[in-house]
């Protein structure tokens, strides 16, 4: 904390100075002499037109300031505008970041349900539906290197299509586990070797 | 200041200049005294403030504060998918919006509103929630989930009694948003995730389930059952955490450019799986169908890519739902092809075959004479049709699964070669394949074989496996005497797709690849017929598939019978284990059905076999056999 001193030019604690200064004014002039001085300069003053004499001097201030100020205005302004741009920015950024995240929640329901259609639960379900059945047991062709064409195994006709299951709208049916699709009667081939089994001891102890 | 004073008076008047600053210098004493004062107390009081806020109240004001302000959020992180070997999704996870209200709190601000100003607010909160009610069921369809959003249900959980109530538990975010957008005050949302299964019951036993525990700390998704569970740390990442600054009394304002990412998500990695999930699909299907019609208790498949030893498609007859897994009982919810072990019959008959000819004993074409019955310790071993001694091929004994035939080859090969075979291929021990809830199986070892046990392991009874065993054992022959342990998990993803796949695991030397290829082509006449000689017939013919060599085994063992806790005379295990094609290998396919009763598919899954082959050459477009499998006579 500072002494709140010097506030009155200078200490009037200090006596040296004091009488130094009074020793000088003494020395130069008298008291008489320092009142019409005094009374000189101030009609010197008046016939001046009171405060005006530093004016010529301070004229040549003038545009200096005027920069000073342009300048402070302009960075203010600048300053505005890019604080008001940054804040317009951060609102277009987080309308943005919304957005994506939107999009985001749109593909991921787009990717669910796609990934619904895809299944095979599901592609079996609407085969089903229009009709289609699985050969159960195909025959195989190969052409041999004379051109000839062997055909190995005997194709069986699939089991007769079923009526499609009821309402579509029905979540897909469980996959075979529970209910297997009507068209999976028994295979032809099955059958005969079901037969054939009878003949056949079971392997094993 | 004595200067100034005493000159003062001797001035005239006109001399102007001093005498202000001698008048103000006059009270110059008295204001810096004041002044002092003045800023001396301030200062004090701005100190002892200081101190006081600074010091003793700090604490809480910080919290206070922070409390006002502060909000910490956990960032969820996104819970890795599970896919099959081609990238379909068998498992991943979406985000979705959990909706809830407010009654009480709503009912309240609406009267205080009304109270204040009746005209902007005519409705009474009854006729108000009606329209929110209709608002909400308009934009979510009367259901969702099975949780009921129509009108009535709505409005009549509005105006209950009560301070917070879940609407609707999993909501789309977009229609979520829609909701909350119009009607803050009634309704709010937080974040969930949900666990979709697009092939619903389809291998729920091998992937498990997964689903959102609101009662975990922070609530997330968790493993349940299965992969799921298995895989639960690696799946489910790490989540991460946040601070937000956000609006005073609420937290769902965040004050823009206030966010300070503590730690950031880590998300979880995806599962690639070896299995297809067509393959998957098919052989699931076949499987049910074919415990149905053969009145079994259990059926479980399991197929491998003879190579690599990885699973295309494991199915058990009974599966459940992953997204209502409550409802599942014991039966549906264990993967039987790995979780239960049986005795395997006459598939183990491979393991003697194999030995016997990697030690050089037998030929494929060694006649042996083999007699009606054969007496182990105090064991008579017959076979399963009544015989006199028959000449027999090697070949014929393992086509026509002679347990006597069987027995002689291994009391050749002897004891210890054989104990030590059984382990080489993979017996009583976990295969390690990655799929959950595995079994070891039961093999008894050496030093505790009574005398009939080398009577009864030999023909597959008095040790168990696993179906996946089982099959393993099928692909070390498939793949010349290379057993490749079975694996499920082919590949971890991580972030941005970074895949990094599981090493594979080292292959096992069982035998030669010779004694294999020689094992291979023996088995082919398990499914040889002969239509005019009914005893050249293999016992697995309906296995065979025109166009293509087949080497395969079936197997009949008793079960144990808990009554008498002895070997049941009625129930059975049937099994049957392929190789497709013998000739160039591609695919093992191991089948199991647990005590089929009654009906003509009973006694064989041999069909079922043929069934599942004849998908898998199409399926994978496996190239026909270059030569049919050559006939071989069985029984001279």
């Amino acid at each position: 904390m500072t002494a709140p001193a010097r506030v009155g030019g200078s200490s009037p604690r200090d006596p040296s100075r004091k009488k130094t200064e009074d020793r000088d004014k003494a020395r130069r002039r008298s008291a008489g002499a320092e009142r019409a001085y005094a009374r000189r300069a101030q009609r010197a003053q008046n016939l001046r037109g009171g405060a005006a004499a530093p004016q010529a001097k301070q004229v040549s201030k003038a545009p200096f300031v005027v920069l000073v100020m342009l300048v402070l205005g302009a960075g203010i302004a600048g300053i505005m505008y890019f604080s008001t741009q940054a804040a317009a920015d951060t609102y277009r950024l987080q309308e943005a970041r919304s957005e994506a995240e939107k999009l985001t929640l749109q593909m991921e329901q787009l990717r669910r349900e796609v990934a619904l259609l895809e299944s095979p639960t599901d592609l079996a379900r609407r085969a089903t539906e229009m009709g289609l059945v699985e050969p159960s047991n195909p025959a195989r062709l190969r052409q041999n290197p004379d051109g000839s064409v062997e055909e190995f195994g005997k194709p069986s006709a699939p089991t007769k299509s079923t009526p499609p299951p009821p309402p579509s709208s029905e979540p897909p049916p469980p996959p075979a586990g529970q209910t297997p699709p009507a068209g999976q009667t028994t295979p032809p081939a099955g059958e005969q070797q079901g037969q054939a089994q009878g003949q056949n001891p079971p392997a094993g102890g | 200041m004595p200067g100034p004073q005493q000159k003062g008076p001797r001035r005239p008047l006109s001399v102007r200049g001093p005498r202000p600053a001698a008048r103000s210098g006059g009270n110059n004493k008295v204001r810096l005294a004041v002044g002092r004062v003045l800023l001396i107390g301030a200062l004090l009081i701005a100190g002892v403030k200081l101190v006081q806020v600074q010091g003793i109240q700090a604490g809480e004001l910080a919290q206070q504060a922070e409390a006002q302000r502060i909000t910490n959020q956990n960032i969820p992180a996104e819970r890795g998918s599970i896919l099959d070997r081609n990238g379909n999704q068998l498992a991943f996870s979406i985000e979705v919006r959990a909706l809830y209200i407010l009654p009480q709190r709503a009912r309240k601000s609406w009267d205080e509103a009304r109270a204040k100003d009746p005209e902007q607010y005519p409705l009474s909160y009854e006729d108000h929630s009606r329209e929110v009610a209709k608002f909400i069921s308009s934009t979510l369809g009367p259901e969702v989930n099975g949780e009921k959003t129509d009108e009535e249900s709505v409005f009549k959980q509005l105006v209950k009694d009560i301070s917070y109530e879940v609407l609707v538990s999993e909501a789309e975010p977009a229609k979520a948003a829609k909701i909350v957008g119009k009607y803050p005050a009634e309704i709010g949302s937080e974040y969930r995730s949900k666990r979709i299964y697009p092939n619903g019951e389809l291998a729920s036993n091998i992937i498990g389930a997964a689903n959102w525990r609101q009662d975990e700390k922070p609530p997330t998704t968790q493993g349940i059952l299965g992969l799921e569970s298995a895989q639960d740390n690696l799946l489910a990442g790490r989540m991460g955490r946040r601070v937000v600054d956000t609006m005073s009394g609420d937290d769902t304002v965040v004050i823009p450019n206030t966010e300070r990412e503590l730690v950031k998500p880590q998300p979880g990695k995806s599962l690639e799986l070896t299995i297809d999930i067509d393959t998957q699909y098919a052989v699931q299907r076949m499987v049910s169908d074919y415990v149905k019609k053969s009145g079994a208790k259990n059926g479980s498949a399991v197929v491998l890519d003879s190579r690599t030893g990885e699973i295309v498609a494991m199915a058990n007859d009974k599966t459940y739902d992953p997204t209502d897994f409550g409802k599942a009982n014991e039966d549906q919810l264990r993967n039987g092809a790995v979780s239960s072990s049986f005795e395997p019959g006459s598939v183990n008959k491979i393991v003697t075959a194999a030995a016997a000819v990697e030690y050089g004993l037998f030929k494929p074409d060694d006649v042996l004479q083999v007699p009606g019955s054969l007496k182990v310790a105090d064991r008579v071993i017959r076979d399963a049709w009544t015989h006199g001694t028959v000449p027999m091929s090697f070949t014929g004994v393992f086509a026509k699964s002679s347990n006597v035939g069987t027995l002689m080859a291994a009391q050749e090969v002897g004891k210890e070669r054989y104990a030590e075979m059984l382990q080489k291929f993979g017996l009583g021990k976990r295969t390690q394949s990655g799929v959950p809830a595995e079994e070891a199986g039961v093999v008894p070892p050496l030093n505790q074989w009574s005398g009939s046990t080398f009577g009864n392991l030999p023909i597959g009874q008095g040790l168990s496996m696993t179906l996946l065993q089982m099959t393993g054992m099928y692909q070390a022959i498939a793949n010349d005497g290379v057993r490749v342990p079975p694996r499920l998990v082919r590949a971890e993803i991580g972030e941005e797709g970074a895949r990094s796949e599981k090493q594979r695991p080292e292959g096992v030397r069982v035998v030669s690849a010779e004694t294999a290829k020689t094992v291979r082509n023996m088995f082919r006449s398990v499914t040889q017929s002969d239509p005019r000689d009914a005893n050249q017939n293999g016992t697995g013919k309906a296995a065979a598939l025109p166009g293509f060599q087949i080497a395969g085994k079936t197997g009949t063992a008793q079960q144990i019978d808990p009554t008498c806790k002895c070997y049941s005379q009625s129930q059975y295990w049937i099994t049957f284990a392929g190789i497709l094609p013998a000739d160039n290998p591609r695919y093992v396919v191991g089948i199991m059905l647990d005590a089929p009763n009654g009906t003509q598919f009973s006694s064989s899954a041999a069909p079922l076999f043929h069934d599942i082959a004849t998908f898998l050459t199409q399926r994978f477009q496996v190239p026909m056999s270059v030569e049919q499998t050559p006939f071989v006579q069985l029984q001279l």
